[in-house]
């Protein structure tokens, strides 16, 4: 990396995670000021890894990035794999809601009643 | 052994408010957490990030407005950028039959002091674009809003570092040390810690810890899962609920629209490995083109869960245990603990300070569940 | 003036368009003479738009990159559908292609 400089910027500012737009700086200071110590962790610090690839893109690198900052194991855990596996518009996740029977609906929370007094106590 | 005038037992929203608010009133504080603020699947770390005052039992409202003003203030506090707004928040329906509900619930909570009001057709649709058409009525709070659970989270914990505060992570608390009837030391896996107080406020993992001293904490855990979309120029600055379908709605300032609504997953509290349930996917997503039909043809990129925990009367646990003096509770707030988390930190700071317990936090106390605490 | 950034030769491949059918896709409105059966990524390109947007994070651009449906950088709007991967369709007659742009 420290030869590659066709931007003529400074190191830090190299682009990382293309999706969100998270550069070598914010992850570097994800790991020595924030204490962040694997993928998920500098994932969650600065973005890098939540845009539309959700990581497939910028994961190598986090991990390299890692080893060079000197934390280790970078390597044994990876960006933690969710569903869906590629983006999937929302009207066609509810498409499928019918043909499921579990659950019947949300947890009873306060929120969902909304509007009734049967959670004052 | 050193002595910390109190251990804070959990790094969520409560307790890292708490450890801060604690040492800024001068206290020696110690927080512990079995793992730490960045590593997944608990309750504030999964949470959807609304801080709202409506739609809590009238007993939490006073709490909800009390935190809502510590959250106006709180970046400049924390020196830190949250991505707090407070655009507000509006619960609508569409159902005949909820609006007279929905009425009578802003009258309770107006009358309780809290800025909201019902919002009707043209109205409702002019200062929510993008809302269902079908929607009628709307419960619109202005001071409600959202923030970043990730980022407030962190903000608080460096600030309480900064402030003094002890941090050991990977240190699972297990019990307690008492000797005639009050607390010494706080039992780790890293060994006893001596304290004067500890506060215990380990999400789900409360129930375990204080079981362990006796104390029986009714709590159950569930899973809830989350969705967040592709990124969308600025259409929804409030958040959004909707009367009986599983729903709160919001944009995030990057851009994505974060989807909760308490619809479950499944979780594992030993390991805190969750998985998802397709049909609350699909649920979720059903709702969601329902409410605001522009998102239809926006990608979900992600769903995840955390696990919260939920009191059998979905109040937290607050407050001092009879009969143990010196062990506080902070634990158990069912899914709607993030925007009083910091007012929680704040009363408690004062309770230990002063020695009264706030009007505010009264309703909360464990003494409601009629138990027999009395220790060997 | 749009750009005719097509490869004339190559030491391998045949690049001749010679017999190949024209289609025509509109951009942004604009109308864009392309080939039958091109990757849209490929036919944006050859026209000049390698460039098919801005991150609104960073405000750096982003174009077709993997080139394989991995990495989203090449997305684009096509027949109102957004966020679609323009590497891994072909252009149709009529195709309606929009640059996504936004800021936050």
């Amino acid at each position: 990396m420290k030869s590659f400089d066709v931007t003529n910027k400074p190191e830090n500012e190299l682009i990382i995670c293309r999706c969100e737009g998270v550069n070598l700086g914010q992850i570097q200071s994800a790991i020595k000021l924030s204490g962040a110590q694997t993928v998920n962790q500098v994932k969650k610090l600065t973005r890098a890894g939540m845009g539309l690839c959700q990581g497939r893109t910028c994961a190598k690198a986090v991990e390299s990035i890692l080893d060079t900052e000197g934390q280790s194991p970078s390597g044994t855990e990876p960006y933690q794999a969710r569903p869906p596996v590629r983006g999937v518009a929302v009207a066609v996740l509810a498409n499928g809601a019918d043909q499921f029977d579990e659950p019947a609906g949300p947890v009873s929370v306060a929120m969902t009643r909304g509007a009734d007094d049967d959670s004052a106590k | 052994m050193k002595t910390a005038d109190v251990i804070v037992i959990g790094a969520g929203i409560v307790g890292s408010s708490t450890a801060y608010y604690l040492a800024k009133a001068g206290l020696k504080v110690t927080l512990v957490d079995s793992r730490s603020p960045v590593t997944g699947g608990s309750a504030t770390q999964a949470c959807a990030g609304g801080v709202r005052q409506q739609g809590r039992v009238p007993v939490e409202i006073p709490l909800g407005i009390f935190s809502i003003k510590l959250w106006t203030d709180l970046e400049a506090e924390l020196d830190e950028n949250l991505e707090y707004r407070q655009d507000g928040m509006t619960v609508v329906t569409d159902d005949e039959q909820q609006i007279a509900r929905l009425s009578d619930r802003v009258k309770r909570e107006q009358a309780l002091g809290l800025d909201i009001r019902l919002v009707h057709n043209s109205e409702l649709h002019g200062l929510i674009p993008g809302l269902s058409p079908q929607m009628r009525v709307g419960s619109y709070c202005p001071t409600d809003g959202h923030a970043n659970p990730m980022r407030t989270v962190n903000a608080f914990v460096v600030a309480a570092q900064r402030r003094g505060v002890r941090l050991k992570w990977n240190c699972a608390a297990k019990g307690f040390v008492v000797e005639n009837n009050r607390l010494i030391a706080v039992k780790t896996v890293a060994g006893e810690l001596a304290c004067r107080y500890a506060i215990l406020a380990a999400g789900y993992w409360s129930q375990a810890i204080a079981a362990a001293a006796g104390i029986n904490l009714p709590f159950q855990a569930h899973a809830l899962q989350m969705m967040v979309t592709a990124r969308r120029p600025p259409q929804l600055d409030q958040v959004l609920g909707w009367v009986s379908n599983g729903i709160s709605l919001k944009q995030m300032p990057s851009g994505g629209f974060v989807i909760g609504g308490g619809w479950p997953g499944r979780g594992n509290t030993q390991t805190y490995q969750t998985r998802l349930l397709p049909g609350s996917l699909a649920k979720s997503a059903r709702t969601t083109v329902g409410l605001f039909p522009s998102l239809a043809g926006i990608p979900v990129l992600r769903a995840w869960a955390g696990i919260e925990a939920f009191c059998e009367d979905e109040m937290q646990v607050v407050g001092s245990v009879p009969g143990l003096d010196g062990l506080i509770m902070a634990a158990g707030f069912s899914g709607h603990g993030f925007a009083v988390g910091p007012g929680v930190g704040s009363l408690l700071a004062q309770y230990l300070t002063t020695g009264e317990l706030s009007a505010m936090l009264a309703p909360f106390t464990i003494e409601r569940f009629g138990n027999d605490f009395s220790f060997p | 003036m749009i750009p005719d950034l097509r490869l004339k030769s190559h030491p391998v491949l045949d690049v001749s368009t010679v017999g190949r059918r024209h289609v025509t896709i509109a951009v942004d409105g604009r109308p864009l003479d392309v080939f039958e059966g091109e990757i849209l990524a490929a036919a944006l390109w050859a026209n000049g738009y390698i460039s098919l947007g801005q991150n609104p994070s960073s405000g750096s651009h982003h174009g077709m990159y993997c080139g394989i449906g991995h990495c989203y950088e090449c997305r684009v709007t096509v027949d109102g559908e957004e966020d679609v991967r323009s590497c891994l369709i072909r252009v149709q007659e009529g195709m309606q292609v929009h640059i996504q742009k936004f800021e936050i």
